[in-house]
């Protein structure tokens, strides 16, 4: 549903998360920010008492791993619940947490978070920094790390992995406006919109996950989803779709063991997809899994007590009642407080505990109390369990002439829960149903299937905008995502994740300072939005669930999480696993593995997708501008500058003996019109093309002239850095201003032996921040892969 | 003198056909016996279960959960929210033999007039009517239900309407294949030989036959319909919650398999198949009893 996550209550749940995951997933690319959560995610966390005792049943219950000796090879089997539709990150719906386990191992990310939500580097070398608004970051990436095909992550893999996320399903959603190669090994996000906690898009699995470009567009969008290539510390062998993924130990890993040795340590990991609880559990006491993933306490103990290890994970997310507060009656505050009032958690907790140590606590807010963002004061106006107060409350609406629902005074208060399918939800709803009826409301149960549930409370895009069909419904919710991030969609206007439709101006104002990037004032609106929603009561907490793994006593290293600089990381949320840690005892090397780099096809030249068109979409743009010089657009297809200096004629005199141009559409570097031509030239003729453009960058560093209606051009040609881009590039520009108005273009060639890449764009900058508004002429830019061979 | 004999047996007593001598017939022992008073109290339950001393077979306590059977106050046990097993087994018990006997009756009557009618007329009617009847057959039974609850609502009446839907096909070919061995029976020639009508002839002279035929396979078939209801109760689209259905609390006991809890499936499955079991074993001797023909069905 949602996403949330809870614990196994929710495994329907879950399912709800899967979905709400998807449109996280797409949304931000990030974990999956949304949402969900199933079981899997779930996971209880709430409370510090909750926490300290499952980490001590874990700690007790974990094997003691010092004195073993590593063994290295082996084959485990993983039981996952859901299966993905996919694993090329832009294209891909990957289901929480499912599909997750399986992405990691495959890819790894720019960054990583940690349970208690710090970033640390992970194939990024260090912390991104931002300028001054945080509209753009410069991240440094680790040198020396090469995906399965053998091509280096490097700046230029990281803009074109941008590039590919802009042309995927989820690239209008992208936060990034677009990425540039600062150097080889440095990249520079330039984003849609200030954001301070950027880093946490590049630590999720969505557009964290580090991809090959190269294998990207040599596979295009549709086969890459069953041809991922990454540079994690498995490589994709095998998937059959809704049976089994298949990974084998990359022998190429970055990483090393704390011992000196190579990671990963197992051989082959089989992720097997088991949908159905019981069906994993009976698989793992049958010996045909080392791992179930997506567990819960409910039957986790019997698993323990025949010998199977367990490792609880905590986190964000729970399960939750949501109300629509746009729908009588619970658009009335009294009434929403009354029927969480009404509510013990302890009873809930009794017929299915939140976790392997039975303790609930109460929570109060979306996030746990290991999170930094955590307040225990903003938590105190909460409507906890207290009946005498639900019931004052409840007598005061039914007995309110005004009442929200148009009934007459002293009728009861109906309405419908719903839920999805999940059974132990829906013994939770028939306990809700009890505690609601012993104070008045009359209640009806329905259930929907999970897919249709999500739906149903989602809304659509017509209007009301996703208001959705319910009163009060089940769902699951939280996760580690950066409080902008996660109030801005759960409690924005319009927003497709605000599933309560719950607004306020006070929490705007407090997601205005969240942009900020004073850490002080972003903790105290945070702590603000926790402080009116505990009051306002929007959602109703439940106890927090946690996502159990089990595995067979061999299986070691489950709980390891060394990062890259040697420091020990910590367990965290969503029950993952670095499997690259994880090894089998007794386990045997197995033969016939992949000893080199994944072949993957030639990047065929096709993959560019042809250019969007030209009249309609170039009315787009140029209706897009603010008002521009009248000159500037009276040459919009017959651009001067050729003539205003000489030394832009580069190509007079030239004869290639072949020349290529292949339309692009929609790089975000260069706006929704490029082409670059790639000419093959005589041997020296690159040389002097090359010659000619250093000519003009010293000869025409100012120049004047003027459009045919007038207007004054005051311009200059500048050579730029270009970073590295294929074997050797050049970029040049001519900038400056028309009539005042600014214009850039860029110019950027790239060379490899005598073939040229020529590429060019003129773009006209918003006179207000210089960023850019649309391309002028058709210009160009592309993928360098193209021109490296 | 003929006439007089052939009114006779056609106004005779209902399956006086098929009918041997009381000495012949065969003895019914023990079991069937003790099925019937089984079948008894199930019924006595369903029917009179609101005025036993029971527990509120909705009303939850977690503190309660999983009390084993024969523990203090719950004679049964309770199942996963703490609620009485006994209470809720006399509860469901309510919607089994309502949905089966309601769905019984349906299936026996329509198929009844309907099935003998068009085997007596035969010819392009029974034609027509037996495809519709096998297009019906040839669905899925189980898809179209759950895609009909999906649609119209989990509700008891939309159960059981679409229980009964679903039924009917199955005893109206049983019906006719009864009516066309009926048919070729000499009483029955006799009986158009002295120019009695198509309607005397379908309602008086085949209908009290084809009755006995039916009612036989509806005692069974009462059995296969409290197995879908659980089917579909188990399958979480039953009669919603918090109403106690047998299937719904099997259902609740496989879950409760997962904590090495057995009883609370096992009470509702062993209840079940007691029932089913009494259902086929009454059913059997009466068929016995009858020389009920399973021919040509």
């Amino acid at each position: 549903m949602t996403s949330a996550r809870h614990p196994r209550r929710s495994r329907a749940l879950g399912l709800l998360a899967a979905a709400s995951l998807v449109v996280t997933a797409c949304t931000g690319g990030d974990d999956g920010p949304g949402s969900s959560g199933d079981d899997a995610t779930s996971e209880p966390d709430d409370a510090p008492a909750t926490s300290a005792d499952i980490a001590t049943a874990t700690t007790q219950a974990a094997p003691e791993e010092t004195g073993l000796e590593i063994t290295r090879g082996g084959e485990i089997s993983v039981g996952i619940a859901a299966e993905s539709s996919g694993w090329y990150p832009p294209s891909s719906e990957t289901a929480f947490s499912a599909g997750f386990l399986v992405m990691d191992a495959l890819y790894d990310r720019w960054y990583d978070q940690t349970g208690t939500g710090q970033i640390v580097p992970f194939v990024a070398a260090a912390r991104a920094t931002p300028n001054g608004d945080a509209s753009e970051w410069t991240m440094p990436i680790r040198p020396g790390i090469f995906f399965h095909d053998g091509t280096e992550v490097n700046a230029a893999a990281a803009v074109d992995m941008v590039a590919q996320w802009h042309e995927g399903p989820f690239g209008s959603n992208s936060t990034i406006e677009r990425a540039e190669a600062v150097d080889e090994y440095t990249v520079r996000y330039i984003l849609k919109a200030p954001d301070p906690a950027f880093e946490n898009v590049l630590a999720g699995i969505g557009t964290g996950a580090v991809f090959s470009p190269t294998a990207g567009r040599a596979y295009g969008p549709d086969e890459s989803v069953d041809h991922p290539v990454g540079s994690g510390p498995f490589m994709f062998e095998s998937w059959t779709r809704d049976s089994e993924v298949i990974v084998v130990r990359n022998p190429n890993y970055w990483r090393t063991a704390p011992d000196g040795g190579p990671l990963p340590y197992l051989d082959r990991v089989r992720f097997r997809v088991l949908p159905d609880a019981t069906a994993r559990r009976a698989s793992l006491e049958a010996g045909d899994l080392h791992v179930l993933t997506q567990g819960g306490p409910e039957g986790g103990q019997a698993l323990i007590d025949e010998g199977f290890v367990p490792y609880e994970y905590i986190g964000n997310g729970a399960g939750m009642n949501i109300y629509n507060t746009v729908v009588p009656p619970f658009d009335d505050v009294r009434l929403r407080r009354a029927a969480a009032h009404a509510l013990d958690p302890e009873q809930a907790n009794a017929i299915s505990p939140a976790n392997l140590s039975g303790v609930n606590v109460v929570r109060t807010q979306y996030f746990n109390s290991r999170s930094p963002w955590y307040d225990e004061a903003a938590g105190e106006g909460y409507a906890f369990y207290d009946l005498a107060e639900a019931q004052r409350l409840y007598d005061e609406y039914v007995n309110d002439p005004a009442r929200s629902d148009g009934k007459a005074v002293g009728e009861p208060v109906t309405f419908t829960y719903d839920c999805n399918t999940d059974p132990i939800n829906l013994d939770r709803a028939q306990l809700f149903q009890q505690e609601w009826g012993d104070i008045g409301f009359q209640v009806e149960l329905r259930t929907t299937e999970q897919a249709s549930y999500i739906n149903q409370v989602v809304g659509t895009s017509s209007e009301p905008l996703f208001q959705g069909d319910f009163q009060i419904g089940c769902w699951a919710d939280g996760n580690e995502q950066d409080p902008l991030t996660l109030f801005r969609t759960r409690y924005g206007a319009g927003e497709v994740l605000n599933w309560t439709n719950f607004t306020s101006p006070e929490i705007d104002a407090q997601i205005e300072i969240l942009r900020g990037l004073d850490d002080a004032a972003r903790k105290a609106a945070a702590a603000e939005i926790s402080r009116i929603t505990a009051e306002a009561m929007p959602l109703h907490w439940w106890a927090s669930g946690a996502t159990l793994v089990l595995t067979v006593p061999e299986l070691r290293g489950v709980e390891n999480y060394t990062y890259p600089d040697g420091e020990p990381g910590e367990r965290r949320a969503s029950g993952r696993v670095w499997w690259h840690e994880v090894w089998l005892e007794g386990a045997a090397p197995l033969s016939g593995l992949p000893t080199g780099f994944l072949d993957i096809p030639d990047v065929p030249e096709t993959t560019l997708p042809p250019e969007p068109t030209g009249p309609a979409a170039r009315d787009d743009v140029l209706a897009a501008m603010p008002p521009a010089p009248t000159g500037l657009r009276a040459t919009d297809n017959d651009p001067p500058l050729t003539d205003l200096c000489p030394g832009i004629t580069t190509l007079d005199g030239i004869e290639p003996i072949s020349a290529t141009t292949q339309n692009y559409g929609g790089d975000p570097q260069l706006g929704p019109f490029g082409a670059v031509t790639i000419y093959e030239l005589q041997p020296g003729d690159a040389d002097t093309i090359l010659a000619r453009y250093d000519q003009a960058v010293a000869e025409c560093a100012e120049f004047t002239s003027s459009l045919d209606d007038g207007t004054p051009l005051e311009l200059g040609y500048v050579a730029r850095d270009l970073g590295s881009f294929g074997d050797e590039s050049f970029g040049y520009g001519v900038a400056g201003t028309a009539g005042g108005f600014p214009i850039d273009t860029d110019i950027v060639l790239i060379r490899s032996g005598d073939h040229l890449a020529l590429v060019t764009a003129l773009h006209i900058l918003s006179p207000a921040d210089g960023s850019v508004l649309g391309p002028l002429a058709d210009g160009a830019v592309t993928a360098l892969g193209i021109v490296a061979g | 003198m003929a006439s007089t004999i052939a009114t006779r047996i056609v106004d005779a007593p209902a399956g006086a056909a098929n009918r041997r001598p009381r000495r012949d017939r065969p003895a019914v022992g023990v079991l069937f016996w003790a099925s019937v008073v089984w079948l008894g109290v199930v019924l006595v339950a369903a029917l009179f279960g609101w005025a036993l001393p029971l527990a509120d077979p909705t009303r939850i306590s977690p503190a309660d959960k999983y009390a084993g059977v024969l523990s203090d106050g719950h004679l049964l046990g309770t199942d996963q929210l703490g609620r009485d097993m006994l209470a809720r087994l006399v509860d469901g018990a309510k919607i089994s033999v309502f949905i089966s006997l309601v769905t019984v009756t349906v299936g026996i009557s329509v198929g009844a007039v309907v099935g003998t009618t068009v085997g007596y007329i035969g010819g392009r009617v029974e034609t027509v009517a037996m495809a519709l009847v096998n297009i019906m057959l040839s669905f899925p039974a189980l898809v179209i239900l759950l895609g009909v609850v999906a649609m119209a609502g989990q509700t008891l009446k939309v159960i059981t309407i679409v229980f009964s839907v679903l039924a009917v096909p199955g005893y109206i070919r049983f019906a006719r294949a009864s009516t066309l061995t009926l048919k070729q029976s000499d009483w029955v020639l006799a009986s158009e030989a002295i120019g009695a009508t198509r309607p005397r002839l379908v309602f008086r002279v085949l209908m009290p036959n084809v009755l006995i035929t039916l009612l036989t396979f509806g005692l069974l078939a009462i059995g296969g319909v409290i197995v879908a209801e659980g089917v579909i109760a188990f399958l979480g689209f039953g009669v919603p919650p918090p109403q106690a259905t047998w299937g719904g609390m099997i259902a609740d006991g496989n879950r409760a398999f997962a904590d090495d809890v057995i009883h609370v499936a096992l009470v509702p499955a062993i209840t079940m198949f007691l029932t089913i079991l009494s259902l086929n074993l009454v059913g059997d001797g009466l068929r016995r009893r009858y020389q009920v023909r399973e021919a040509r069905i």
